[in-house]
């Protein structure tokens, strides 16, 4: 087994860093300041036009922990955790800048965990180029800031790896910690059993083995079932983190409602140019372009790749935010997380050199177009 | 290809570099159009999440959106060409394109859109013609790739925004770049209609002379300097060149009754561009990033800097360029940069003011940059990474009206 090549992997991932900074800078000054203006902006001012959205919720959790009304249950607490304990010793200022330092650290290693998975499912430029989408892709700023996507991708791919490496126990020790990381981690349950059903043979071959392929998919759910145990503490219901998701207007409805509903409002309600109109396009492109990759991955791909792909788009299919015009919300953010969708687009823009091309210069473009609206802002989750 | 069909001298070259290949012209158009489509996109996106307020359902004003490309000198062209000159300033802006508009314009019936509308599509229309010239001269000096790469950097620029906004450097460009292409073809008349139609569109027009002669200057020897049919057929059309600035300053002179009025517009507190040793903007740039203590993070500095780096950059791509590309682009570009750092705007903040955009202009460079980037495919990843994320950012500057000359 060949082993990753270093500077290539840190070379995309320092190139993708500088383009965010580079952003930062000359959007962030030339959309505030005025003409002519000397007025100096200070560098903690940059640092925290970073901080949006659910990075504050992250802090704020890491900061003064789960406070009533309970609402920020519904953010998975390894994130926040691990930003708490190095940052309760560096002082109150680091927890933002400790969040971001741990997403960007967990995307390198995602990079090159990455780059070994789509190494074995396509060869070396398809994981080339699988490593560069991620960090180009028009939503991988979130990487740059503190969410746990990165985190959670990292973990993921950790549990891949070990399936691939029959080390049962520590894809479920990492399959844990995803479960502590998103909501959806538990779905790791469902490849690692179609992982262990293809070693069946060597799983079946002596009662030692069956114990240390089988009882590790246990540690998964301890996962979920540990924030559950924590919820109860601290609200009197183990399902707290779930009930909550009404606050932030989703709720459980059958998979095609989502599209119903933004078909209904793009093509009906909504006029040419709303907000709204802007916000659907994005979400609906990103869940049917990785609809389509999952699709076509699932002859390229191993099939535990495939279903877990199918998971994650069915999971935030059937919580949309109904109570929203765009149902969709989130979509542009959570498709990150389906690490077989880019190594799908590797393998097709081999065939496709042109898509290839238009994608190297037009990912970058939109990429630094809606950075700079999160950085600015404006509603971008 | 049509224009290119209209000219039999161009469409002659495009037979002999073997250019009329189907796939070439679908690369060109291909790149043309989805670069288009990347602003369209760009500009949807960014105008509307940065006007419209939050969670609304209100229909974008779509006039709003419509001329959110129609800032600073884009806005001087379109209101030259709908009311002609109206103020001395106005004087140095060149006429060709405003002209161009005004025509366009009431053949479509002169509405306030119209102008707008004319000026984009000109713009655009000639960026297209700047493509197939470029990739024309470029096939004549480097292979498929590179000249391919040549396009590529073209439109990825960061400040490459400018072509699709109604601004002259593309229809400048067409001029100076096809009348580059006839020179090499040794078709002096047509050089010099181009060079005079680069002149009535920009004031470095007129520079054009410079490779003109040299080009003549590198033929001595096969032509007889003292026949009749020498001076007529290859020296006088120089002439032209000149005759385009000459025409203006009449019209100057018509107006205001200076025929410099255009270059006494420059030194106006609107533009204050004085002249200057050309070293002198560089030197007081670098001062007032480095030595002047300067706020970080300031809008002069973000000004400077980007300022600064092109004008920095290109002076390593003409050195650079210097073994590698034909000696009278080269010697052209020299003389361009000399001429554009002769005129900073030393008294104000910014002190290269538009450097950013003129660079653009030279397109030989992007030449170089193509051959220094086959080197290195690292370096090509880094550019092609780098420039379409600065082109957004400045596109959206640009159309939120902000400062970006």
């Amino acid at each position: 087994m060949k082993r990753a090549p270093i500077w290539d992997i840190g070379w995309v991932f320092l190139v993708t860093r500088i383009l965010l900074i580079i952003v930062t800078y000359f959007g962030y000054i030339l959309l505030t300041q005025e003409k002519y203006s000397g007025t100096a902006i200070s560098i903690p001012t940059f640092i925290d036009t970073w901080q949006q959205w659910d990075a504050k919720i992250y802090v704020q959790i890491a900061r003064s922990g789960y406070q009533p009304p309970y609402y920020n249950l519904a953010f998975f607490p390894l994130f926040p955790l691990l930003i708490a304990l190095p940052a309760r010793l560096l002082g109150n200022n680091s927890y933002f800048i400790i969040g971001m330092l741990l997403s960007n650290v967990a995307l390198l290693g995602s990079l090159f965990l990455l780059y070994q998975l789509a190494v074995e499912a396509g060869g070396e430029q398809v994981a080339r180029r699988t490593v560069l989408y991620l960090c180009i892709f028009p939503t991988a700023f979130f990487f740059f800031t503190a969410y746990n996507e990165s985190l959670f991708l990292l973990l993921t791919l950790g549990v891949f790896l070990s399936f691939r490496r029959q080390r049962w126990w520590l894809a479920g020790l990492l399959g844990m910690l995803a479960a502590l990381t998103r909501n959806t981690g538990v779905m790791l349950c469902a490849p690692f059993l179609y992982e262990l059903w293809l070693a069946r043979e060597s799983v079946l071959a002596s009662k030692k083995r069956f114990c240390t392929g089988v009882l590790p998919i246990l540690l998964i759910p301890l996962g979920t079932l540990l924030y559950c145990l924590y919820n109860w503490q601290i609200t009197g219901n183990p399902l707290t983190f779930a009930t909550v998701q009404a606050h932030w207007s989703r709720q459980l409805s059958a998979p095609w409602q989502a599209f119903v509903q933004t078909f209904f409002e793009l093509f009906l309600h909504q006029p040419f140019g709303s907000f709204n109109q802007v916000h659907i396009l994005i979400d609906i492109t990103a869940t049917i372009t990785f609809i389509i990759l999952v699709i076509l991955g699932r002859k390229q791909l191993r099939t535990s790749y495939t279903i877990w792909g199918a998971l994650l788009l069915l999971s935030f299919l059937i919580s949309p935010s109904t109570g929203q015009r765009d149902a969709l919300i989130s979509s542009r953010r959570f498709v990150l997380e389906i690490f077989p969708a880019f190594i799908t687009l590797a393998i097709l823009s081999i065939k496709h050199p042109r898509l290839h091309q238009t994608l190297l210069w037009a990912f970058p473009a939109l990429l630094a177009t809606l950075s700079l609206l999160f950085v600015m802002g404006k509603w971008m989750v | 290809m049509n224009f290119v069909g209209r000219f039999r001298p161009l469409r002659n070259l495009a037979h002999r570099a073997e250019l009329n290949e189907d796939s070439s012209a679908r690369e060109i158009y291909w790149l043309f159009f989805s670069t288009r489509l990347l602003l369209i996109s760009i500009t949807y996106i960014a105008y509307i999440l940065l006007t419209a307020p939050k969670y609304s359902d209100t229909p974008v004003d779509a006039a709003a959106l419509f001329s959110s490309w129609n800032h600073w000198d884009a806005a001087n062209y379109t209101s030259i060409a709908q009311y002609g000159y109206r103020h001395v300033t106005d004087l140095a802006f060149f006429p060709l394109l405003p002209l161009l508009i005004s025509i366009g314009a009431h053949l479509l019936g002169g509405a306030d859109w119209t102008y707008l509308f004319v000026g984009w599509l000109i713009s655009n229309a000639a960026l297209l013609g700047v493509l197939f010239l470029l990739y024309y001269l470029a096939r004549e000096i480097v292979e498929k790739e590179i000249a391919q790469r040549t396009l590529l950097y073209y439109c990825l620029f960061p400040t490459a925004f400018f072509f699709f906004a109604a601004y002259n450097e593309s229809l400048y460009l067409v001029c100076a770049i096809g009348a580059f292409l006839v020179l090499r073809r040794e078709r002096w008349w047509l050089a010099g209609l181009l060079g005079l139609f680069a002149a009535l569109a920009r004031s470095a027009g007129i520079l054009l002379i410079v490779p003109y002669l040299y080009e003549l200057w590198e033929r001595r020897t096969t032509y007889n300097w003292r026949s009749a049919q020498f001076l007529f057929t290859t020296l006088a059309p120089v002439v032209l060149i000149p005759l385009g600035t000459l025409l203006y300053a009449l019209y100057n002179w018509h107006l205001v009754g200076n025929p410099l009025a255009f270059v006494a517009a420059q030194s106006d507190p609107n533009w204050s561009r004085h002249t200057t040793w050309p070293w002198m903007g560089i030197v007081q740039a670098i001062l007032a990033l480095f030595i002047i203590p300067q706020g970080f993070g300031s809008a002069n500095e973000a000004h400077l800097l980007l300022d600064l780096t092109a004008t920095l950059s290109f002076i390593a791509l003409i050195i650079v360029g210097w073994r590698k590309l034909p000696r009278s682009y080269s010697i052209w570009m020299i003389v361009f940069m000399i001429y554009i750092l002769l005129n900073p705007a030393t008294s104000k903040p910014d002190i290269l003011l538009s450097n950013q955009r003129f660079v653009l202009e030279m397109f030989p460079a992007f030449i170089t940059l193509a051959l220094l980037c086959k080197r290195s495919e690292k370096w090509h990843y880094t550019l092609l990474l780098l420039f379409p994320a600065l082109q957004a950012i400045l596109s959206i500057a640009f159309i939120m009206n902000r400062w970006v000359v």
